[in-house]
């Protein structure tokens, strides 16, 4: 017998979904609920195989959006061979080279964060070609440091910088002139999640 | 990431002559000889048996424009098998929609990269099977050679 050059011993990915229909299903859901209502944190529940330092909200994400049709780029600290095999396993979506060309991004908010001009807008007649970031933050927590208003937001809510550099928020708050055109984001912490959608206007505590 | 794979590697071709029949195994021959294992591997699911449903395309007389045959409906499963320490990915992609058959093929391609269980799965397994679907066709076509109309035309007013 031959080795088999189509399997290298230390190529099988971590196991992903453990029920894959039930739990992407509510994982699907529970990214839903989290865009309606930015700010609010939902939870994902269950057992999912993922490669070390990808948090369960994070991996969960990702196994329920991608998928064949959508390029993921990977952000310093998680374009890892490990990450990658195991998203292309589970997913069969294309790791791309050029954060512009993704329609995904895993981002690890522990490294240097790219700036976001470097991600795919939309245009204003298709803007639902912005990307969509998966963020992993280190916590959902923190002093409140900012006013979230837009729809799915009952008048307002006070909001942590969730483990994030101000120069990142600075970056959000501008994007939102560009309306309709911007970006989707996924804050992943643990289990949790929060979602804030291009619509949401960010202003900052100072300027209040 | 391994280099880019030859569809006409050997060993590529090897495993893909041996899903294929293992595809096309009865279930309980495979239960069976999974069964008659003295040893059961360790291993974990990476994609536990799920059903779905495959385009079947084709060219009439294997040449011409390809047209949709229709859909079939297959159920696939990954394994990593632990062998010697380390781990072995089989795959298994059956018609219908037997999980455990889908199931007890991934593990089988699995075994069969492990040179210890290599020569015991071809004997055992893949050749009888191998043996059946070849008796099994040639029953089939005999069958229908049976059946086969000539269509001539008497000419009339010969000579």
């Amino acid at each position: 017998m031959t080795m088999l050059s189509s399997a290298p011993s230390s190529s099988a990915p971590p196991a992903g979904f453990s029920d894959p229909v039930q739990q992407s299903q509510a994982s699907f859901r529970a990214l839903l609920d989290a865009m309606a209502r930015p700010g609010r944190i939902a939870s994902i529940a269950g057992d999912i195989g993922r490669p070390d330092g990808v948090t369960q909200a994070l991996a969960a994400a990702a196994l329920t959006l991608c998928d064949l049709d959508t390029p993921v780029w990977l952000g310093p600290g998680f374009d890892t061979p490990a990450l990658k095999n195991w998203l292309r396993f589970h997913t069969g979506a294309p790791v791309v080279a050029q954060a512009g060309a993704a329609q995904f991004a895993l981002l690890n908010a522990g490294q240097p964060l790219p700036n976001l001009e470097n991600f795919a807008q939309g245009s204003d007649e298709a803007p639902e070609k912005g990307a969509t970031l998966l963020i992993q933050v280190a916590t959902l927590q923190g002093k409140t440091a900012m006013q979230w208003r837009g729809p799915g937001i009952k008048d307002g809510v006070a909001m942590p910088p969730c483990g994030l550099p101000m120069a990142f928020w600075q970056q959000r708050a501008a994007l939102s002139a560009a309306f309709p055109r911007g970006l989707d984001l996924y804050l992943c912490c643990s289990t949790d999640l929060i979602g804030l959608p291009r619509s949401t206007a960010i202003t900052f505590a100072t300027e209040a | 990431m391994t280099a880019a794979l030859s569809p006409d590697d050997p060993a590529i071709t090897a495993r893909q002559r041996r899903l294929a029949i293992l595809a096309r195994t009865d279930a309980t021959a495979l239960q069976q000889a999974w069964d008659g294992l003295a040893e059961k591997p360790r291993y974990r699911h990476l994609k536990v048996p799920e059903t779905g449903l495959v385009m079947v395309r084709a060219r009439a007389g294997g040449v011409g424009q390809r047209f949709n045959l229709g859909e079939m409906t297959v159920t696939r499963c990954v394994v990593a098998v632990e062998a010697a320490g380390r781990e072995l990915m089989g795959v298994g992609y059956v018609q219908g929609r037997d999980a455990r058959k889908a199931e007890l093929v991934a593990l089988f391609d699995a075994l069969a990269l492990d040179p210890a269980h290599a020569p015991k799965i071809e004997a055992d397994l893949i050749v009888p099977a191998q043996k059946l679907l070849a008796e099994k066709r040639q029953k089939r076509a005999e069958k229908v050679a049976a059946t086969k109309v000539d269509f001539f035309t008497l000419v009339r007013g010969e000579g």
